[in-house]
């Protein structure tokens, strides 16, 4: 092992943190001198106030909208091409997303679309993008999958049944208005499920073999937030300190993961939310403590490290053995706090599946950084194992 | 795990940043790329002849201009943003250019002058107005194209034209007054030429006769001795006498031309019957075939038609080809005929004579020509303009004459009648 750092690229969007940070989408599409946006959100954000809020700061500064909001959990390529032909037939100049990971991910991928005439699924994979989108300012009401600074696009392929994934620099949004307020409208149990999933992002990023020490700084701090805060603003919705720990717990994971890239939890979730539309964080929060137990060995004191910041004793003199043993403890627990101690069998996933589930997931990029290399039946026994 | 594709990048390196691709979102490339297009654009429209404008079609301002403007209008597209289009325009255009912004037809084209405000310098332009469909905020496209080189080519074209008639007018007036001159010269001449000649010839025949009557026959009893001389002053007057005619024919002549080359000659048109015409010109030169003993054939096909024309200008045209034929006949007869051909009536007139020599052939219907070489020719005794005023009566009656030399010897000359009146 080498003591200085390995060659590393960092790249971050424009943000602004803080409770008001959406009243400024209009400010800054004006910026941006687009005219007309489209504007996308989903269904049930629509119930909320915080679209409005965001359309109201576009009017002020004369610019107009065309509302978008034909998007369901894990947005689908079809929803992606009607976007990009709303997006046409109305002359937007650029885009405004108000909404979770999927209403981001659509809206990042209506973009690419846009620019390049393409069909979505022909982006898939990584650098595969020829020209950037349009501007792209994001407002997230989740605080979890972080979109809004991820240079990830995930996209459903309703024809193949998986999950693509689109990865480039370029998916990063240019302006994203993190505002804690509007992730006081999230169910506890959305709370819950996008939490962990930052969790499982700070996670994976920092045993990545492409760690770098820009990403281990955010990966820290994240899982140092989520452990203060995830809990209360599952049991106190509208706590804007909580909501705040957890969107600075978001950011920074997406910031980590965004560069240092995630690992076998995600390879193996995105398998299963393309096969059986579950929900991402669900998901991630189920496979992550097995994970860790099938990774543990190859780098054993980062993952003590991870667990001494959710807060565990782990002496540096401990035996891999027993620091394996306290962090899978840190973590179980933290899960069991959060409400998540179902298994995948209770969710639908037959053996029979498995075999399918670690086939796709092997071929996952995530895998790519994953600290231990893994082959197709090992992911079969850890699928197995969360069951 | 770590697959290397072409350019030697495994996908671990583009995943996490460091592939050949991997830029975080730039509108750069994409912006330099329409930049150098525009850019292109605006080059190819600066190089070009026409001066483009666009106006907001609300203000009639100019919002943009490209092309050349620099050379052909002496100010610089800069000094014309936010300039109204009609300060460019003479006043009586200018009033219409609102109308022509806020009209429906797609195009509008005029002609008119351009000038850049506060420049003395105007123009020539064509102009054509386009208000595109769809524009928001509206615009109109204003192409000029600088017309000074058409229309110098065309003043100067003008200029050639009135410049040509000028001079053909002058040049006809010169001709006229000369050709007046001349007329008015010969007429004078003639006629002051003609009395005392009259007066010469009638008192020689005077003289003559008093001789012949009074005189000799007193002489010849008594002074038998004076005969002789008295029978050559008798001769002598004759000589004077018949020179005196052939001056008054060469006087009769040089008016005829004269009249005819001023247009002054009157034809009388009528209906001819041709073997007619034959007769009485060989009539006419019968004193002329016996006193020198040749031969006259005429040979007029059947059926010929009549022709339309002026009975005494055609017998003078017959008369004068037969004399001239008959002086250089050799002592060979000479043959007149007439036939009809596809254009018209050919009378033709052909002696065995010498001939005449091929230089001469070309111009023997020309003035006086015949008179300057008349001594290569036998000893001839015309006045020269005969010929000149054949063709002259010939051409007027819409025929045309002309001269054979057969390869037996001899000359032929003919001319054609058109059957019916040019
Ligand atoms: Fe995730």
């Amino acid at each position: 092992m080498t003591s200085y750092p390995a060659l590393r690229k960092f790249v971050a969007p424009e943000l602004i943190f803080g409770i008001g940070a959406a009243e400024l989408a209009g400010q800054h599409i004006a910026n941006l001198s687009a005219r007309k946006v489209l504007f996308v959100t989903d269904e049930g954000m629509l119930k909320t106030p915080w679209p409005q809020m965001v359309m109201d700061s576009l009017s002020d500064e004369g610019v107009s909208y065309t509302l978008f909001s034909n998007v369901t959990p894990n947005p689908r390529d079809s929803e992606v091409m009607n976007g990009a032909e709303v997006f046409q037939k109305n002359r937007c100049e650029a885009i405004v997303v108000v909404g979770g990971g999927s209403a981001i991910d659509c809206a990042k991928a209506i973009g690419i679309v846009n620019t390049n005439r393409q069909n979505v699924l022909e982006f898939e994979g990584v650098d595969m993008v020829g020209h950037p989108g349009p501007p792209l300012v994001c407002v997230p009401t989740t605080s979890g999958s972080a979109a809004d600074v991820s240079q990830f696009c995930i996209i459903n392929d309703t024809a193949r049944k998986v999950k693509i994934a689109i990865v480039s620099k370029t998916m990063v949004p240019d302006v994203s208005l993190i505002d804690p307020l509007l992730t006081t409208t999230m169910s506890p149990e959305l709370t819950a499920h996008t939490g962990l999933d930052a969790l499982t992002h700070a996670v994976e990023a920092y045993v990545s073999n492409a760690n770098s020490p820009f990403t281990d700084l955010h990966a820290l701090e994240s899982v140092r937030q989520s452990a203060t805060h995830l809990q209360t603003a599952i049991e106190e919705p509208q706590n804007l300190d909580a909501r705040s720990g957890m969107s600075l717990a978001s950011t920074y994971a997406g910031l980590a993961f965004s560069n240092a890239i995630l690992g076998a939890v995600h390879a193996m979730s995105h398998s299963l939310g393309g096969m059986l539309d579950l929900p991402h964080g669900l998901c991630n929060a189920i496979l992550l403590d097995h994970v860790i137990e099938f990774n543990f060995e190859a780098v054993p004191e980062r993952y003590s490290n991870l667990a001494r910041a959710l807060g565990a004793d782990i002496p540096e003199d401990m035996p891999v053995k027993d620091a394996k043993a306290a962090t899978l403890e840190a973590f179980r627990d933290i899960k069991k706090r959060c409400g998540v101690e179902v298994t995948l069998a209770e969710l639908g996933v037959g053996e029979e599946e498995i075999a399918a589930l670690a086939a796709t997931a092997i071929n996952d990029p995530c895998m790519l950084t994953n600290p231990r290399q893994a082959i197709a039946a090992e992911l079969e026994g850890v699928y197995g194992k969360a069951r | 795990m770590a697959r290397r594709d072409e350019s030697g990048e495994t996908q671990r390196d583009r995943l996490i940043g460091l592939g050949r691709r991997s830029i975080a979102k730039s509108y750069y490339p994409e912006l330099r790329r329409r930049l150098d297009e525009l850019e292109m654009f605006r080059a190819l429209l600066d190089r070009i002849n026409d001066a483009i404008f666009i106006l907001d079609v609300l203000t009639g301002d100019i919002v943009d201009v490209s092309g050349s403007l620099q050379d052909r209008y002496d100010c610089a597209p800069e000094d014309l943003i936010g300039v109204p289009f009609r300060e460019l325009l003479p006043p009586h255009v200018a009033r219409y250019v609102n109308e022509i912004l806020n009209s429906e037809s797609g195009v509008t084209r005029l002609e008119t002058e351009l000038h850049c405000p506060g420049s003395l310098k105007w123009t020539p332009v064509d102009i054509s107005i386009q208000i595109p469909e769809g524009l928001d905020p509206p615009r109109a496209v204003v192409v000029a194209r600088d017309i000074s080189e058409r229309k110098r080519a065309e003043e100067e074209l003008k200029r050639i034209n009135m410049e040509l008639e000028q001079r053909v007018m002058e040049r006809t007036r010169a001709l006229h007054k000369a050709n007046q001159a001349k007329s008015e010269f010969l007429s004078i001449v003639s006629h002051e030429l003609r009395t005392p000649l009259t007066s010469i010839i009638g008192f020689a025949k005077i003289m003559d006769r008093r001789l012949k009557r009074s005189i000799i026959p007193e002489v010849e009893s008594d002074h038998t001795d004076l005969l002789p001389s008295l029978e050559k002053m008798r001769h002598n007057l004759n000589v004077v006498v018949s020179e005196g005619d052939r001056l008054t024919n060469l006087i009769n002549d040089l008016l005829d031309v004269a009249k005819l080359e001023a247009g002054g000659m009157e034809y009388h048109t009528v209906e001819m019957d041709v073997p007619e015409l034959l007769r009485r010109a060989s009539d006419s030169v019968s004193g002329l075939l016996e006193s020198s003993g040749i031969e006259l054939k005429i040979n007029a096909e059947r059926d010929i038609p009549p022709v339309i024309a002026d009975r005494d200008r055609i017998l003078q045209v017959v008369i004068n080809l037969l004399s001239n034929a008959i002086k250089y006949a050799s002592g060979e007869p000479v043959e007149l005929s007439a036939t009809q051909e596809k254009d018209g009536i050919r009378i033709a007139v052909r002696d065995h004579g010498p001939g005449v020599p091929e230089h001469l052939r070309e111009s023997i219907f020309d003035k006086f020509i015949t008179q300057a070489h008349a001594a290569e020719r036998a000893p001839m005794k015309g006045t020269g303009l005969g010929l000149t005023i054949c063709k002259h009566i010939v051409e007027a009656h819409g025929g045309s004459i002309s001269i054979n030399t057969p390869e037996d010897g001899g000359s032929e000359f003919f001319f054609t009648l058109p059957t019916q009146p040019g």
